[in-house]
């Protein structure tokens, strides 16, 4: 495996540029129950590449969730856009994770600001099946990102 | 006595109302029975009963109904203190719960006793309730905390305990039955050894009293702490039995109404106990229905039950050692009521969620145990926590839903 640096690591999240927000959201509507939706969703996770053992340290924390979460982000010099990775010990939070990302990852931090996750994530049926002490992850999650991207 | 029917966990069931709901469209299994039991009949109706006939202040009446309101109080004192075995009723002194007598204990006795180079000790295994009162009492007195350590059974390692006692150790506090774990502790024991070093002995008894008759003279402890909400009775209500000894010494440690003797601006003087430290009116429906759950306790066919939740929680145990990628975390051969474990590498809490989903309620994370989680060197447990109604049947749910959970993680 060729070695990435930094900054490649990001570009090759795919999620948010494929799939996007839109097309996850239809995938997710059209499954018929929770159980094939929570499938989805963990699934979903794995496709964020793994977060560099450097980045699990305490700063990256992300704190107000049961499990585990790191995020990192890094700004694109030339596009702009605000790129994040995430990782997680819980396979659900991650995939939770991993539905925001298709909605603000490789974003302008303008966009990344209007955009709400909540009216999205009613629509494709998530609120309602995901209990309430876990979605803390998700609602954290959306901060942090909302506060990096008012930073830039 | 012949005239209590033999244990039917059948008949048992009907009696508790919200074993029939569902959660998430399913039957609730509910197997969180740790964290709160649920409530039969009688209590709900205590409870009702006693809003509608009864509802007055106690120990304040000019009247009739206020005169019952305190003999139905008082005797619901008298169950209570049967039902631990105290040498009388007014041992027993009325709390919020388990919390709240560890801290009464903390605040009263453990700031008029301790002070700078003394020792507290308590056990690895102790519920957050259990620690941080002592840690503020240390901060407080210049006192240190000592722990005793826990083996990766899950059971105290009593050389190690025998070891932390000397003279200067004057509190000893740990609980008969671990939340987290289910370990039993050898309480009567446990006792004599720090009696031996002339120390105080509390146990927090939140977990035993659901389970089986506690005898605190038997035990020799100095104070029991315990909650109604877990052995079917009422939220938000509980006690702390005390030696009347100790508890006369004991100053004040909330003042209001109800707790003094004389009030004027030069000087107050307090009641006795267990008045002393009932300030301000009290949880009167709470400590009526817990009375009624101590009936109901009392009306039931005691080896009936400790057998039936034997069976249960051995049937859950042989369970778990045929299912794969199950770890269990604690593994003491003395445990009651609680089966902790981890399915593989998963998160606890995910495993928590998909049973969720499929009506079982357990409990998930660190179980206000958290130093006991980091010696394990893990975030949490998954926990099912066993009451007399729960059955096999409950067991059988509990393993085809982790085979599920399973599919996903
Ligand atoms: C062992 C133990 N101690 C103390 C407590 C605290 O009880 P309460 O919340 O009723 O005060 C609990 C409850 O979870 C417990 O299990």
């Amino acid at each position: 495996m060729i070695a990435l640096t930094p900054s490649e690591h990001f570009l090759a999240n795919p999620l948010g540029v494929s799939p996007t927000a839109k097309l996850l959201g239809q995938q997710l509507a059209e499954l018929p129950d929770w159980e094939q939706r929570y499938a989805a969703v963990i699934a979903l996770g794995d496709h964020i590449p793994p977060l560099a053992e450097g980045d699990k340290i305490d700063a990256n924390l992300l704190h107000g969730c049961q499990a585990t979460v790191w995020v990192v982000h890094h700004v694109d010099p030339v596009t702009g856009l605000l790129y994040f990775l995430c990782d997680s010990d819980s396979r659900i939070v991650r995939g939770l994770l991993a539905c925001l990302l298709c909605l603000y990852n490789a974003q302008k931090p303008a966009d990344i600001l209007s955009i709400q996750a909540k009216p999205w994530l009613e629509e494709v049926g998530l609120v309602r099946h995901i209990a309430s002490t876990r979605s803390n992850g998700l609602w954290a999650m959306l901060g942090k990102m909302k506060a990096v991207a008012s930073r830039y | 006595m012949s005239d209590v029917p033999a244990f039917d966990v059948q008949a048992i069931r009907a009696q508790f109302p919200l074993l029939s709901v569902t959660a998430h469209d399913k039957p609730l299994v509910y197997l969180d029975n740790g964290a709160t039991t649920q409530k039969p009949l009688s209590v709900l109706k205590a409870l009702d009963d006693y809003y509608r006939q009864l509802n007055s202040n106690v120990h304040r009446g000019a009247h009739d109904l206020a005169d019952r309101a305190t003999r139905a109080f008082e005797a619901s004192r008298r169950k209570v203190a049967q039902y631990v075995g105290a040498a009388r009723d007014e041992e027993i002194v009325w709390t919020r719960g388990t919390t709240e007598s560890i801290n009464l204990v903390a605040n009263s006795y453990g700031r008029n006793v301790l002070k700078a180079g003394d020792q507290i000790v308590i056990s690895t295994l102790e519920h957050h309730a259990n620690i941080v009162p002592w840690q503020l009492l240390c901060e407080a007195t210049g006192a240190e905390l000592k722990v005793i350590p826990v083996g990766d059974d899950g059971v105290l390692d009593q050389a190690a305990y025998q070891a932390l006692l000397n003279e200067k150790v004057q509190i000893v506090a740990f609980s008969h039955v671990s939340n987290a774990l289910g370990t039993v502790n050898p309480v009567v024991d446990m006792t004599a050894k720090a009696k031996a070093v002339g120390a105080v002995v509390l146990i927090d008894g939140a977990q035993s009293v659901a389970h089986f008759d506690v005898d605190v003279q038997a035990i020799g402890c100095d104070f029991y702490v315990f909650s109604a909400h877990k052995m079917f009775g009422p939220t938000g209500m509980g006690a702390l039995w005390g030696r009347y000894a100790l508890l006369e010494a004991m100053p004040p440690w909330q003042g209001g109404g109800e707790m003094i003797d004389q009030v004027s601006f030069e000087k107050t003087t307090f009641n006795v106990p267990p008045f002393r430290f009932e300030a301000g009116t009290p949880d009167i429906s709470g400590v009526i229905g817990w009375g009624a759950a101590v009936d109901f306790m009392q009306s039931l066919d005691k080896e009936g039950m400790r057998a039936h939740e034997k069976d249960v929680l051995d049937y859950a145990l042989a369970k778990a050692a045929d299912c794969e990628g199950l770890k269990l975390v604690g593994e003491s051969p003395d445990r009651a009521g609680v089966m902790s474990f981890l399915i593989d590498d998963s998160h606890p809490a995910d495993v928590g969620t998909l049973l969720d989903r499929q009506g079982i309620a357990v409990r998930t994370g660190h179980h206000c145990t958290q130093p006991l989680m980091q010696r394990f060197g893990i975030p949490g447990t998954v926990r099912a926590s066993f009451a007399l109604y729960n059955t096999r049947a409950d067991v059988d749910a509990l393993f085809v839903g982790l085979e599920k959970v399973k599919t996903f993680l």
